[in-house]
């Protein structure tokens, strides 16, 4: 017994002072599910259907980068779902098929996006709204946009120039979307890790006070952590539009939830103060390749969001007790 | 023969990840005694009290209470024992009142089970007066001044009738009024047999209060012994291993030229009428009695407090200070005495924190250059002298006073023309001190000029050129010379020969 306990502790021990602890949980927790896909349905864990996630992944990741950014700050964004439907009303109704439309509504939707985004920093920052209450109450705002906008019934289509973003293939293997998400995620990389803003940001969440006394202009910051939020959101819905060829009224719950629990757990805590893309990245794909085990399962519909949602409180909690041991 | 010790410590040893912070330490506390603790920052000293109150379990090593043979293995096999502690740092939650935190999980019942408000409040009344302080029980924790606060921690653990009470840094944040008050109570435990061990960097108060010293340095134990049998200068020799000489360095005189700070008929909620100047070359001291305006002048001097009348000019410009980074611009920099809330990210590495405030110089297209950050961050923290195992280490696992050398590092390299410190060295070891005191000095001496508050008399009449002395939030006296001596100091802070 205590043999037994002393081994486990200088296991313990030799873990933390190998290079493998310095590796997120999140990687772990993704190689798992994937070996327990290939344990409930081989046929889905081939590389094609892998590399087939990434790409259904790419909108939920740009969201969750957004969503990433705002919580280092120590904030939270639930606005997210409905921009992404904005977004993809929008776009669908407003290209309608038509390729020479793409590239300025793109801009528009992204714009807009940013938009949403920059309200929801003015609510948190100058009329000092707790983050929950005004990203909550601008959800419901931009989901009755969306509503109205689109009449309650999505129309239009995307032509084949741009769903090649959402669904093509580079040389025939690549995911285009993947490629956009890659290119997205060097930016937020390179925003968060190597700027002033990234250093500011991760400040402000770990301690507010303490990065406003050494001259952090803590309102600015924030207020760009939601308009980038804003922005990605967009991005996500445009690049969901893309994959699926028409708009859709339905996505925002999967898109808001989805966003955290990513940020959770790719290792950004709600206290704010740390967070990293790949972590976040990578909690998209467990949630994606969870998301093919309970297909595999042949679960009910409501047997899957059931197991879906204990799993993914399940792995926050975990989280949350691992970091204040 | 010596009776049995209340508590003997034996063989303990305890590391973390590339830190050897205890190795092999053994000393006995005696029943009635007060027993001072002392070392250098890092030394190993809270780790050893945390171990005592349960929180650590040492790799090797064993303790025993009465003669007993005892495992601590959580906070709570600690109080069923009688040993009660004062954290070096707080642990007060600050949306709670001052009496729901001292008798947090104690509170007193009705007989329906209920929470009994009004008897909470008179305990808590009952102890807040034995240290003879006017905090109100109802008072709100984040409304408390920091001495308030760590007054309040001492009521917490008063509030447990304790066998052994270890009272970690306790006076770090007080003034000398008030530790007075604290070391009355000690007496009263002493004298009802309860044993206390008392740490700090003040060694004055070591002498005054305890009979018996213990040493540590770099986690071993060096010496136990009457305090009678030992002189300062023979502790200080065995804490830091040399002979230290000359605390305070020559005084500075003003180097005359535009003022760099001057300011005029400045008032606010806390402060009336406010006119001063500092020269660059100049260490000007803010004195007073605890609550007296000297804190709310240094912050409202960053931009932290508004200013409701008069002027501050820097280099002869009129200034607005509306926010620190206003502040920053002009070349001010700030340290608060309030370092856990104030003054560092906790979670953050040495680096991130030292970096903070200077990330503008570490810069270039808003791209952090990562090789000049580590330079000049990884050059201040050798100059400090900060103990870490690297400058990437999280700063809530240095000990307290190593904490209390990042904050000044985030400033010292901010390359500051005003310096405003509030508290600088609270926590710092007898030999830092030293080393801080010489880098101030320096730097007022290279034409930086220096605000400094400090509730350490000496220090500030040590360091300082000019003293100014306020009294409810007035300047009362500005003494200048060898008019600055502890005593005129005080006559004008209470206000006694009129
Ligand atoms: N949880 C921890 N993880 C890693 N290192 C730690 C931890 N706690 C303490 N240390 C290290 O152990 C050493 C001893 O720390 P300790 O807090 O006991 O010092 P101290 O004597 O109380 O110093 P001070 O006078 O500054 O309060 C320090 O080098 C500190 O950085
Ligand atoms: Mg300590």
């Amino acid at each position: 017994m205590t043999t037994a306990t002393s081994i486990t502790a200088r296991l313990i021990e030799q873990y933390r002072r190998s290079p493998l602890s310095r590796v997120q949980p999140v990687f772990f927790a993704l190689v798992g599910m994937v070996i327990l896909l290939a344990i409930v349905s081989p046929r889905s864990a081939e590389p094609s259907n892998l590399i087939n996630m990434v790409r259904q992944g790419g909108p939920l990741a740009l969201v969750a980068i957004g969503q990433t950014v705002v919580m280092i700050s120590g904030g939270l964004d639930l606005s997210v779902g409905s921009v992404v439907i904005l977004a993809d009303v929008m776009a669908a109704q407003m290209i309608s098929g038509d390729e020479s439309k793409v590239i300025p509504v793109v801009l528009l939707v992204l714009a807009i996006g940013a938009l949403v985004g920059l309200a929801n920093g003015v609510l948190v920052v100058l009329l000092r709204v707790t983050p929950f209450i005004a990203t909550l109450g601008m959800n419901f705002i931009v989901y009755g946009a969306a509503l109205l906008y689109s009449g309650g019934a999505p129309r239009g289509d995307i032509p084949p120039n741009m769903r090649f973003w959402g669904n093509g293939f580079i040389a025939e293997v690549i995911p285009a979307a993947a490629v956009v998400l890659l290119i997205v995620a060097l930016i937020a990389w390179f925003l968060i890790s190597r700027t002033v803003f990234g250093r500011r940001l991760t400040a402000i969440g770990a301690n507010r006070r303490a990065a406003y006394l050494s001259g952090v202009s803590v309102r600015r910051v924030t207020l760009l952590a939601y308009v980038f939020s804003g922005l990605m959101a967009s991005a996500g819905g445009l690049l969901l539009v893309a994959f699926v060829g028409v708009g859709t009224l339905e996505v925002g719950t999967d898109f808001l939830l989805g966003s955290i629990a990513a940020s959770v757990i790719g290792g950004t805590p709600f206290e704010g103060g740390k967070g990293t893309v790949a972590g976040t990245i990578a909690g998209v794909l467990f949630l994606m390749v969870l998301y093919s085990v309970l297909t595999a399962l042949a679960l009910p519909v409501s047997g899957r969001r059931i197991a879906e949602g204990v799993i993914i409180l399940v792995a926050v909690a975990l989280y949350a007790r691992g970091r204040s041991g | 023969m010596m009776p049995t010790p209340l508590l003997s410590i034996e063989n303990i040893s305890k590391s973390f990840p590339g830190v050897r912070a205890l190795m092999d330490v053994s000393f006995a506390v005696q029943a009635g005694e007060v027993h001072a603790l002392v070392g250098e920052n890092g030394a190993g000293k809270s780790t050893l009290m945390k171990i005592l109150a349960g929180v650590y379990q040492p790799d090797s090593g064993g303790l025993h209470w009465q003669g007993q043979s005892i495992q601590l293995r959580s906070p709570a096999d600690s109080q069923r024992l009688g040993i009660s502690i004062i954290y070096q740092e707080f642990n007060l939650l600050p949306d709670l009142t001052v009496a729901e935190n001292v008798l947090l999980n104690r509170e007193p019942r009705t007989r329906l089970g209920l929470v009994d408000w009004r008897a909470l409040n008179e305990r808590t009344r009952q102890l807040l007066h034995d240290l003879e302080t006017d905090i109100d029980p109802q008072a709100l924790v984040q409304d408390l001044s920091v001495a308030q606060q760590q007054i309040v921690e001492i009521v917490k653990a008063l509030a447990i009738d304790a066998r052994l009470l270890i009272m970690d840094e306790p006076t770090a944040a007080l003034n000398p009024t008030e530790v007075g008050h604290l070391f009355g109570v000690i007496e009263r435990l002493k004298a009802r047999g309860s044993a206390v061990i008392f740490i700090s960097h003040r060694l004055d108060e070591v002498f005054t209060i305890s009979d018996t010293v213990t040493v540590l340095k770099d986690g071993q134990h060096i010496s136990t012994s009457p305090a009678a049998d030992l002189t300062r200068e023979e502790v200080v020799r065995r804490m830091v291993g040399r002979q230290l000489q000359d605390i305070f360095p020559p005084r500075l005189q003003a180097q005359g030229g535009t003022p760099l700070l001057e300011v005029h008929g400045l008032s606010n909620d806390r402060l009336r009428d406010i006119n001063l100047q500092l020269q660059a070359g100049e260490i000007l001291g803010l004195a007073g009695l605890e609550g007296h305006g000297q804190r709310e002048l240094a912050r409202a001097l960053f931009g932290i407090e508004p200013i409701h009348r008069g002027t501050v000019q820097i280099d002869g410009q009129r200034v607005y200070l509306r926010h620190p980074e206003d502040a920053m611009r002009q070349g001010v920099a700030f340290l608060s005495d309030d370092r856990k809330m104030e003054g560092l990210a906790l979670t953050l590495g040495v680096r991130e924190n030292v970096a903070l405030p200077n990330l503008n110089r570490f810069s270039r297209f808003m791209m952090v250059q990562h090789e000049d950050e580590r330079a000049v961050c990884g050059q201040i923290v050798e100059t400090m002298a900060v103990k870490t195992p690297g400058i990437e280490q999280p700063v809530r696992l240095l000990s307290g006073g190593n904490q209390q050398k990042t904050v000044l590092s985030k400033w010292l390299i901010s390359q500051p023309r005003i310096l405003i410190f509030v508290e600088p060295t609270r926590g710092i070891d007898v030999g830092a001190k030293v080393e801080i005191y010489r880098l101030i000095h320096q730097l007022a001496h290279d034409g930086a000029g220096v605000l400094m508050v400090s509730s350490d008399l000496l220090e500030l009449l040590g360091l300082s050129s000019r003293v100014l002395v306020l009294r409810e939030g007035a300047i009362a006296a500005e003494l200048a010379g060898a008019a600055a001596t502890e005593e005129s100091v005080m006559l004008a802070a209470t206000g006694v020969h009129g």
